[in-house]
């Protein structure tokens, strides 16, 4: 009889964690860093009609979170890359996802957080660098802050899957701003991997 | 003095049984203790004015083992429901008849329950006189409760223990798998298992830790005796098996918890790694599979003590007893001796007796080995357990309880099981220091690669993994298994070992020495040739020397004194008696003075023997003895007496011979006669008229050759040779004063089993090297690697976890081979 209460009790704990957000350590850390990274003095912050833009530091490349209707998006693009030919490159990404809920008062930390509640399993943490991570879907593109923008280099990280522009023919090699080549990060499940990626770093300090 | 015997429960390997034996030891007022840690029995000799048992027993408790006062054979409790009390002066009247009554120690009668507790030494009364006794003072004695005896009692409790052991491995393998599973899943390189979302630990760290956290809990409550026992003797400063098992998944525990904290504080310090950090599953599974690993070693140890219960089992619970011309059915713990018990076709025979009335057939296969039934007749000897074949006796209880043959051999089998062999020490000694040594290796070891750079939990891992592997218990079952098999397959072919020491010098033998009469020979001669001198005739000389010989025990007196009495003649009063050892007897009857004996008897005397000094010659070559009669100092002549070779004689001998072992004869005999009986069956060397005190000195020569020497025996005179030998043969059919002398007794009177035991001795010798060779294999092959020895030059490191995997399959591997020894037969030349 007690094996089978026991058994029962551990079976509910397992169910209320599930359930218990609270408990959600790396979701409460990424919360923390990115409203950090909103509220860094060298992030200049634009009100859109729909959201926000946050602006980067070399002035070409910005964060956006918007909110329209029921589909929430976060995005980041950089709109004056130049090619070696003279043509002008579009480099970004961008994930979207529909929300239920409407939040009355809408802030880029909510818009985060919104991401948190519906799609947690994008967002992760990779320990080697000490980056929060959001994965954007399964494009292999993703967002990584820092978890402390005040000490770390690497404050905001662009990183972009190269396959679509190695497809559009495009030398990823030599793309002003851009760094390309293998980079460790981490799966949605938590795994480690070694991918190549078009990286671009800001640095918040 | 005082000697009690204790019941110690919780013991789990030999250093456990060392710890008590030790302990008890150095109390003041003890003087001697010996642990049987097959037998779970401390046998304590201690002055009662120093000590008292409640002390043994506090200490031993102490030592987180039970002590339980095993109950005297002369004590008995029952509980009998009383009807016909109508109130508590009826109990309290009841209580007070019952308590006067002789042999009853203590009576207690509760009215409520309407049940009569009674204390009482069989031997002094039975329960029928106990009933008696409450119909005397009116009441009416019920139904007895019957209150599981020993045997029931230790069959229940470890088939319970073995049942608690299962229940707790199914326990720890319902949370362990999915622990395991929760824990290794993610690590899986390449690969993506399901896994529950919720607990990703790198997306929900703490949820994961939580949740190994909560499935290890139940494992830990399942094997919560390795910590009790385990820490416990870890503090009495006598580290066991279970004191490795404890500190080994403590150590991996503690450090869960303290990446548990980690992960708690991870969402400031980002320590969210530390859910990689987490070992709770280590814990786990190690002791996931020592359970496994106990539950096999304790059905496996059941089956190892088979022969044993085999033998307990065979006796019957109840017998007939003719009590008042009426077969009254009893429990055979009320038969008494001098018990007139009626046993019908089929049935077993109850308690050991002589055979008053009918005729049959008796199966004794089961103790001697023996598989043809044997007639039995009145003046027959029958033997608790054996089985009555086609005819109804009525027999004579002679031994009961503890007294009979059965009870003997179980009790010989059962200390013999407990007995050490001097091999046994060597894994005893090892597995005392092994614990130590392997606690400052695992300390080492953590130390050497913390120090060495490596990260803490390395330097963990390899102290856990060294703590788990180090666990001697095979060592420690090595020899005791095997010897339990090899004694208990012994005793199925009818060979009675007393200890493991015997068991180990057999097979070392170099050079049995037989005796001739009842050993080599039947022991039953019989009178050949009747040879008279001129001075008187064949029956008169018959007369005299079976009057003479009619208080001899010596067979050949035997033969004599029934040749007389199939010819029905009238025997002599005796006026003196005088045995002369290794020569004769000097008799005086009515009116005659005799001298029965051997040529040493007459030459000493002064006797000339004449012509029959031929005739002597002849009858000896022809493997005769003569035995020469002398009347008034004069020769009367020769009685030459003949004793039947065993018909197994010969292909024992040789078979013997076969694996290299040198056969000799040793008889008081005449050397004509004892050359003819050698010849007979194969013997080259033989030492006759060997005089009764000299035998032991003829085995210790032999022993100062350098050789290993058994000696064969049955009768009194055998006794010293027995003793002196390094290993002494009684055959069954033997004294008991033979018997008590010997190391072995052979049930049987073939002389096969000569051949048997040793052949049985060689294996159980070579099964037990075989084990100390697996159990030290995993040993020391795998604490380097635990240790990381071989990691440090590029080599493999053991994992935890694969250690408890190793160290279960070594018990089981030991037990396993151990038990191959059931399949053991002797092999016939």
């Amino acid at each position: 009889m007690m094996r089978k209460i026991y058994f029962a009790v551990c079976l509910a704990m397992m169910l209320l964690l599930t359930s218990c957000a609270s408990w959600d350590l790396i979701g409460i850390g990424a919360v923390e860093a990115f409203d950090r990274v909103i509220n860094s003095e060298n992030v200049r912050v634009e009100n859109t009609d729909i959201g926000w833009v946050l602006n980067m530091p070399d002035g070409n490349a910005s964060l956006s979170l918007d909110r329209d209707g029921s589909t929430s998006r976060i995005s980041f693009q950089e709109y004056t890359v130049r090619l070696i030919d003279g043509n002008v490159l579009w480099m970004g990404a961008s994930f979207e996802f529909n929300t239920t809920e409407y939040e009355t008062e809408m802030t880029p930390l909510t818009i985060f957080k919104q991401i948190l509640h519906y799609r947690p399993e994008f967002i992760g943490y990779h320990d080697t660098g000490h980056h929060y991570m959001l994965h954007f879907g399964d494009s292999g593109n993703m967002l990584m802050f820092a978890r402390d923008i005040a000490s770390q280099e690497a404050g905001v990280v662009f990183m972009l899957n190269p396959e679509q522009f190695i497809e559009a023919g495009v030398d990823v090699h030599n793309i002003d701003g851009w760094h390309f080549g293998p980079h460790e990060t981490m799966t949605i499940r938590g795994q480690t991997v070694t991918r190549d990626f078009l990286v671009k770093t800001f640095d918040l300090r | 003095m005082m000697k009690e015997i204790l019941l110690i429960r919780g013991m789990t390997c030999t250093a456990c049984a060392a710890a008590v034996e030790d302990t008890v030891k150095k109390l003041e007022g003890t003087i001697s203790a010996t642990i049987n840690f097959a037998a779970e029995k401390l046998a304590v000799e201690y002055d009662e004015n120093l000590l008292n048992i409640k002390d043994i027993q506090k200490v031993i408790v102490k030592l987180g083992y039970g002590a339980v006062l095993e109950a005297p054979s002369n004590k008995s409790e029952v509980i009998i429901p009383i009807g016909g009390m109508t109130c508590t002066s009826c109990s309290g009247g009841l209580e007070k008849a019952l308590s006067k009554t002789g042999g009853i120690l203590n009576a207690s009668v509760n009215f409520a329950t309407e049940k009569a507790t009674i204390t009482y030494n069989p031997g002094l009364i039975r329960l029928s006189g106990i009933r008696h006794v409450i119909e005397k003072a009116g009441f009416k004695p019920l139904e007895i409760e019957k209150k599981a005896d020993a045997l029931d009692e230790d069959r229940l409790r470890k088939e319970k223990e073995a049942r608690t052991l299962w229940y707790k491995f199914i326990i720890s393998v319902i949370f362990c798998v999915p622990l395991f599973y929760i824990a290794m899943a993610p690590m899986v390189p390449g690969v993506y298992l399901p896994y529950p979302t919720a607990i990703l630990p790198m997306r929900y760290p703490l949820h994961n830790a939580l949740t190994q956290l909560i499935l290890t809990i139940p494992i830990v409550i399942a094997g919560h005796k390795f910590y009790t026992v385990g820490f416990r003797a870890l503090w009495n400063r006598r580290p066991n098996m279970d004191s490795l098992i404890a500190l080994g998944t403590t150590a991996a525990i503690i450090y869960s918890f303290y990446s548990f904290y980690l992960i708690l504080t991870g969402a400031t310090t980002g320590n969210f790694m530390a859910v990689m950090y987490l070992y709770f599953e280590t814990a786990g599974v190690i002791v996931t599979l020592i359970l496994l690993g106990k539950f096999l070693e304790s059905v496996t140890k059941g089956k190892t003590s088979e022969a044993i219960k085999k033998l307990m089992g065979l006796a019957p619970k109840t017998a007939i007893v003719i009590q008042d011309g009426k077969e009254i059915e009893m429990p055979i713990d009320e038969v008494d001796i001098g018990d007139i018990i009626l046993v019908k076709p089929g049935d077993k025979i109850p308690v050991d007796g002589m055979v008053i009335y009918g005729h049959t057939a008796i199966d004794e296969s089961m103790l001697t080995g023996e598989s043809m039934p044997i007639d039995k007749k009145a003046g027959d000897k029958v033997y608790a357990a054996s089985i009555n074949k086609n005819g109804m006796i009525h027999f004579k209880a002679e031994k009961v309880g503890s007294d009979t043959a059965l009870a003997q051999i179980i009790k010989l089998v059962e200390d013999a099981q407990g007995s050490k062999a001097p091999i046994a020490s060597l894994g005893d000694t090892v597995s005392l220091y092994f614990v130590p040594a392997a606690c400052f290796v695992a300390i080492f070891s953590f130390l050497a690669w913390t120090v060495a750079g490596q990260p803490i939990t390395f330097g963990l891992m390899t102290f856990v993994a060294v703590l788990i592997i180090a666990c001697p218990c095979a060592l420690g079952l090595a020899t005791p298994t095997a010897i339990m098999v090899g004694t208990g397959k012994g005793a199925e072919h009818g060979i009675l070992i007393k200890s493991g020491e015997a068991l180990e010098i057999t097979h070392k033998i170099q050079t049995i020495v037989f005796d001739k009469t009842g050993t080599i020979t039947e022991g039953k001669p019989e009178v050949t040739d009747i040879i008279t001198a001129d001075v008187i005739t064949r029956d008169r000389l018959l007369q005299i020397a079976a009057s003479c010989e009619k208080g001899s025990e010596h067979p050949l007196g035997e033969a004599i004194v029934k040749c007389a009495e199939n010819e029905n003649m009238e025997f002599l009063e005796v006026m003196k008696f005088e045995a002369i050892p290794g020569h004769g007897i000097e008799v005086e009857l009515t009116g005659v003075q005799a001298l029965i004996g051997n040529r040493k008897l007459m030459d000493e005397r002064g006797i000339s023997l004449g012509e029959l000094t031929e005739e002597a010659d002849r009858l000896a070559e022809e493997g005769k003895t003569p035995m020469f009669a002398a009347v008034d100092g004069q020769i009367a002549g020769i009685i030459a007496v003949a004793d039947v070779v065993k018909k197994s004689s010969l292909d024992a001998i040789k078979s013997l011979r076969k694996i290299g072992i040198e056969v000799a004869m040793i008889t008081g005999d005449n050397k004509k006669t004892a050359a003819a009986i050698a010849k007979q069956v194969g013997i080259d060397r033989v030492l006759a008229e060997v005089l009764p005190q000299d035998k032991a000195a003829e085995v210790k020569k032999l022993q100062d050759e350098g050789k290993k020497v058994a000696m064969v025996g049955d009768g009194i005179n055998d006794a010293p040779a027995l003793a002196q030998a390094d290993v002494g043969i009684a055959i069954g059919s033997g004294t008991d004063v033979a018997m008590e002398s010997a190391d072995i007794i052979l049930m049987r009177s073939d002389l096969m089993s000569v051949s048997a035991a040793i052949q049985l001795s060689k294996s159980t010798i070579r099964n037990i090297k075989q084990n100390l060779f697996w159990a030290f294999l995993y040993n020391t092959l795998l604490i380097p690697m635990a240790a990381g020895l071989l990691f440090a030059f590029g080599g493999p490191l053991l994992n935890p976890m694969f250690a408890a995997v190793a160290m279960s399959l070594s018990s089981v591997s030991v037990l396993s081979n151990a038990l191959r020894l059931k399949r053991f037969k002797p092999q016939k030349v």
